[in-house]
């Protein structure tokens, strides 16, 4: 679309709410979108009882892609108040509650809008997460016609956003890389009408009602049921300064940060599957990379080692530990120490990547679902945790194997057992 | 105003920072760092250190995806 036909749509949207100079209700809904069928009888009613004083307005988004994108509509239905071309109140959004449209509309027209700034939106389902388990979960509960919205505090994937390569994943043509992944599975959730929320912190739950709460940094959601799906970040390398060094020579993310190590001299710690996977991946970059295991093997699969060790750039010190980080500015060298002989070395290095597990993100459930004394969330076979309607899926719950192809299953498991139990509650 | 992206193409908070300055309407030169060493140095030794994404933005370094920080910037 050029900028005219663009700046012609937004003109023609002002011109025709504010029409007779009067405050406007205006509706933003789109095709296949449960909550707006059930919204729809409720708006025209209240349209009927308040037309005379302010004009109600509904408009498909696909009908007026400018003005939605550039009111930054999201969430379908949502319901803004327009006066003397200023947005007023807040928005609406969701499954809306008769009795809040009323009252922002007397709001409105009183002229006392009290200023919130934060949003509410009611839904069938909130997944907190969207890395695999998250995602899976959506796909399903969005294929069961439930409203819902993916929460992320970053940006969706989780930790499969910053793998190169995977190639355990079925259905795949033998490899695909993680950003790949992601995009595919996020193509497929909003095809079946989920909606995404990227870059949204979580600050607050609370579980207690029938309906739950969950708390954003600046809107309100409220769902029949939840889906934890939060994942674990990395373990930090237990050493001192470790803070301290941070993006100065130690590092945590290859995918992200690999590249800046050409023709550098790294290690990598750790001896799983991610350990030996990126070092492999790393010598793209470095002249050579170290991995430096704690025992005297590796746990990654026999096929990830294979490439490791057929591969020139790489090499390995086995039963040692990192005890130190030293260097100026930047880390330039590491005291090692082998924990059989406890004989100490120091090793010249540019950088470090550290791969040595991760831990569960579950501090904000701590209190209101059981968690282990690891911090994993509690489950049984059907992903429900202690507290009816609330779901865990994939890395934050407790289970011996945690891959993607496993992540996705509990995710098509805690949907489906969500999607009972709200038909259950509905009844 | 003149605000840099120092990024990888494989980095997703790197993809997350600009995603986020477009939505603010902020223009902004794209610098791949994994293409281009000199400018990579520049980035290390603008923000002391090797991590990305840094973002300068009018000689303000802010280093990772810091989003307050950059709400703050942008407002001002």
């Amino acid at each position: 679309m050029d900028n005219e036909a663009k700046i012609e749509e937004m003109n023609a949207f002002h011109k025709k709410i504010h029409e007779n100079g009067k405050a406007a209700v205006v509706l933003f809904y789109s095709n296949n979108c449960p909550p707006c069928d059930v919204f729809e009888p409720v708006f025209d009613k209240y349209s009927m009882g308040y037309s005379k004083d302010i004009n109600f307005l509904s408009f498909n988004i696909k009908d007026i892609p400018v003005v939605s994108e550039r009111l930054m509509v999201r969430s379908m239905p949502t319901v803004i108040f327009m006066k003397a071309g200023e947005e007023a109140c807040s928005r609406l959004s969701g499954y809306i509650e008769p009795s809040d449209l009323k009252e922002k509309i007397e709001n409105v027209l009183g002229g006392i809008c009290p200023k919130e700034s934060r949003k509410k939106v009611t839904a069938d389902v909130v997944i907190i997460g969207a890395g695999p388990a998250g995602l899976s979960a959506a796909l399903y509960t969005a294929r069961a016609r439930l409203y819902t919205i993916v929460i992320d505090r970053a940006m969706p994937g989780g930790q499969v956003a910053t793998t190169f390569t995977i190639e355990n994943y079925a259905g795949t043509k033998g490899s695909i890389t993680g950003p790949e992944l992601v995009e595919n599975m996020v193509g497929q959730v909003e095809e079946q009408g989920a909606e995404l929320v990227e870059l949204n912190e979580i600050t607050e739950v609370d579980f207690s009602g029938k309906l739950k709460h969950v708390v954003s940094e600046d809107t309100d959601y409220y769902a029949k049921a939840v889906i934890i799906a939060t994942g674990a970040q990395p373990r930090p390398l237990p050493v001192e300064k470790e803070e301290e060094y941070r993006g100065r020579g130690l590092h945590y993310c290859a995918t992200c940060d690999g590249a800046l190590y050409q023709d550098a001299d790294i290690i990598v710690v750790g001896g799983g599957n991610s350990a030996v996977e990126e070092a492999v991946n790393l010598t793209k970059f470095a002249r050579k990379v170290t991995l430096i295991n704690r025992s005297d093997g590796f746990s990654a699969t026999k096929s990830g080692q294979k490439k490791f060790f057929d591969n020139p750039k790489t090499d390995v010190i086995w039963n040692t530990e990192v005890r130190e980080l030293k260097g100026e500015m930047f880390i330039d060298r590491v005291i090692l120490e082998n924990n059989k002989t406890g004989e100490k070395s120091e090793m010249a290095v540019d950088g470090i990547f550290t791969l040595i597990g991760m831990i569960p993100r579950t501090e904000l459930f701590k209190g209101h679902v059981n968690i282990d004394e690891n911090g994993y969330i509690l489950t049984n076979e059907n992903m429900e945790t202690d507290i009816p309607g609330i779901y865990a899926c994939g890395d934050v719950r407790r289970k011996y194997v945690r891959q993607i192809a496993n992540a996705v299953g509990d995710g098509a498991i805690a949907a489906i057992f969500a999607e009972k139990y709200i038909s259950s509650e509905d009844e | 105003m003149a605000v840099k992206v120092y990024s990888t193409p494989t980095c997703p908070y790197c993809t997350m920072a600009k995603k986020f300055l477009k939505e603010n309407n902020v223009t902004f030169q794209d610098i791949d760092v994994s293409k281009d060493r000199q400018q990579a140095m520049e980035m290390v030794t603008k923000s002391g250190q090797r991590g990305v994404p840094v973002i300068d933005f009018n000689g303000q370094i802010i280093v990772g995806f810091d989003k307050s920080r950059l709400t703050h910037l942008i407002s001002h």
